[in-house]
């Protein structure tokens, strides 16, 4: 575009002479630093402080590119003429820019994928500038027309570059896994708002990344017959949400320590899973006209949950499952004995601290059993269990619960006992224990109805 | 047992701090552990006003993660009000003139103190216009008209 306003009302002697500007003497690395914490538009505009300035912004390590504000305010028919002049000078952002980027997010119009202009984005931010992390989002206008989504059709090979590690994409029309191919070093897809003629053909995409870690997929398939595999070793948290729905769903996936369900249309006898980290019962399927239409969080609480930067944990499940959450159903499988587990436990609870409606507890217990003398940082799980929350639950499920484990009995008897954790029914599965053990349990019961807090509570075995 | 450091400023004052204190800065911790801070560590580029704020910053985060430790037990998940306290007190902390700000900024760098510097450079200029910039830090503008007319081409997309 031209040159804006151009050369009218502000004066350079209005301004004090330079030996009072002390940050233009810093040295550049502390400059950047300054402007990463400024939004993309924010930090380019500093190019025109001064000559000093001119270059500080192009070394910025991310890049947040959009025309959303402009197209909002544009009527239907001039939006790719819009769009087309829009995309120039974001061209010309990602040309100016310097070095190497670690995200980069583009959002933009139907036209740039159809004139190319997406694929050279994508090759220079890739393939110049090495980023890690790769958003697309396509613009469309009328959200909930869905099927208006633009048909992402890029070169072979597009999302091969070994940097890139992380790639979400909003709002396209996938139709094959070309693009897809040799991804190796992918190791998390965000599929948002995507539409897929059939659940073969997304199989096929995800085949194409043997590496992935997480997948998140919101997904529509234009044709509901089909079969939605995933077949993968490495991958450790998938969320799932479909609008319509699929014949079948296969997941095979034997590190897999997160399954998050916001909502899909499978019935619980057509989804197979083989994830052995998570233990999904048959009666914790939501039978709601046989679907499963309520938020469900299966989660293996491990060594993953804590490496795992939580940003990936707050991000996707925060956002997805917030307006949701007082139908949440949570599934986890712990081991109360190790104290790193009980603290993500906890974190994981705290996320619905307006309710769930059902609470599944597995109670593992892992081989190697804690060394001696660590057994003093335990005194943490005898601490108060999330004093400042309210933890409203109306069911609450045990399994491999049978009191004889110290631990156990302590943090299930804070769940009855503890006043801001509101628990209605506590049920503990003991129909699959051999005899001693199910004596133990009910043991174990009737102490704890000594131990409630309110009188309503019921405890009970199944 | 706490081993004490010995700070030199740029003024040649010496600064005594506790080991643990000094640790927080990732440069004198390699110098730590490399076995080479007898006889005290001279900081030729930070002065004493400087190196006075420094230290108070690492001792006030060295107590506060020894408190939080203790504390773990009752932790309020959310982000401990210990958390809070911290964050108005860092807040405090740097409300100072700005060339003991960017004094800061260089020392917190050399220093290699990743939480002063992220403190002294997060809200600099978040907010703000250009002219704004200008004025809070009399960057005075060096371009003609014609160079900052094609600066603002070349960068057309922030500015529209």
């Amino acid at each position: 575009m031209t040159a804006p306003s151009s050369s009218s009302p502000r004066r350079n002697h209005q301004y004090p002479i330079d030996d009072h500007d002390l940050i233009s003497k810093l040295p550049d690395e502390l400059l950047q630093m300054v402007l990463s914490n400024l939004s993309t538009e924010e930090a380019v505009r500093t190019s025109v402080l001064s000559s000093r300035w001119v270059d500080v912004w192009k070394w910025r390590s991310y890049l947040v590119l959009d025309m959303n504000m402009v197209l909002d305010s544009t009527p239907k028919e001039r939006l790719q003429q819009v769009s087309v002049q829009w995309a120039r000078l974001m061209t010309k952002v990602i040309n100016n820019h310097r070095g190497r980027l670690e995200r980069c997010t583009i959002q933009h119009y139907k036209s740039q994928c159809k004139d190319g202009t997406l694929q050279s984005w994508i090759d220079s931010v890739t393939g110049l500038k090495h980023t890690k992390d790769l958003t697309l989002i396509n613009y469309i206008p009328a959200i909930r027309h869905y099927k208006r989504a633009n048909l992402l059709s890029l070169h072979p090979y597009t999302f091969s570059h070994h940097s890139l590690s992380s790639l979400s994409l909003c709002g396209f029309s996938l139709i094959g896994p070309d693009a897809f191919c040799k991804c190796k070093n992918l190791k998390t897809l965000n599929l948002i708002n995507i539409v897929i003629s059939q659940a073969s053909v997304l199989s096929g995409v995800l085949a194409a990344f043997s590496s992935l870690e997480v997948i998140v997929l919101n997904v529509n398939f234009l044709n509901p017959r089909g079969v939605l595999k995933i077949e993968n070793n490495n991958l450790k948290f998938l969320q799932l949400s479909y609008l319509n729905e699929i014949d079948r769903m296969e997941v095979y996936a034997t590190c897999l320590d997160v399954l998050a369900i916001r909502c899909i249309k499978v019935k619980r006898d057509n989804f197979i899973l083989v994830a052995p980290n998570i233990e999904v019962n048959k009666n914790s399927w939501l039978d709601n006209h046989s679907r499963n239409d309520c938020p469900h969080l299966y989660c293996n609480v491990s060594s993953f949950l804590a490496q795992v930067e939580t940003n990936i944990w707050h991000k996707i499940l925060g956002s997805d499952f917030i307006d949701m959450r007082r139908y949440a159903y949570l599934s986890v499988s712990v081991d109360i004995t190790d104290p790193k587990e009980v603290e993500i436990l906890e974190e994981v609870l705290l996320m619905w601290t307006n309710g769930l409606l059902e609470l599944e507890i597995f109670f593992k217990h892992k081989k190697s059993h804690r060394e001696e003398g660590e057994c003093s940082t335990n005194d943490r799980t005898h601490a108060k269990l999330f004093p400042n929350a309210n933890l409203r639950v109306y069911n609450v499920r045990l399994y491999n619960f049978d009191g004889s484990n110290e631990e156990e009995f302590a943090f299930v008897s804070r769940l009855v006992m503890q006043k801001p954790v509101i628990v209605l029914n506590m049920m503990i599965e003991t129909s699959s224990f051999p005899p001693t053990k199910k004596f133990n349990a009910e043991a174990a019961v009737a102490k704890l109805m000594e131990l409630k807090y309110y009188k309503n509570v019921k405890i009970e075995c199944f | 047992m706490s081993k004490k450091i010995i700070f030199e400023s740029s003024e040649g004052e010496s600064f005594e701090v506790d080991e643990a204190v000094a640790l927080e800065c990732q440069t004198i911790k390699n110098m730590i552990e490399d076995d080479c801070t007898d006889g005290g560590i001279p900081l030729a580029n930070v002065n004493s006003a400087t190196l006075t704020k420094v230290i108070d910053y690492c001792k006030k985060h060295v107590e506060a993660a020894a408190a939080a430790e203790a504390n773990a037990g009752d932790k309020d998940i959310y982000g401990a009000n210990k958390d809070i306290e911290l964050k108005t007190w860092d807040e405090e902390f740097v409300k100072v003139d700005q060339p003991l700000l960017f004094d800061l900024m260089l020392a917190a760098n050399f220093l290699i103190i990743p939480g002063l510097l992220d403190l002294t450079c997060k809200t600099m200029m978040r907010g703000k216009t250009v002219l704004q910039i200008r004025e809070i830090f009399h960057i005075k503008k060096d371009y003609t008209d014609a160079e900052e007319a094609e600066v603002r081409k070349e960068n057309a997309w922030a500015f529209e």
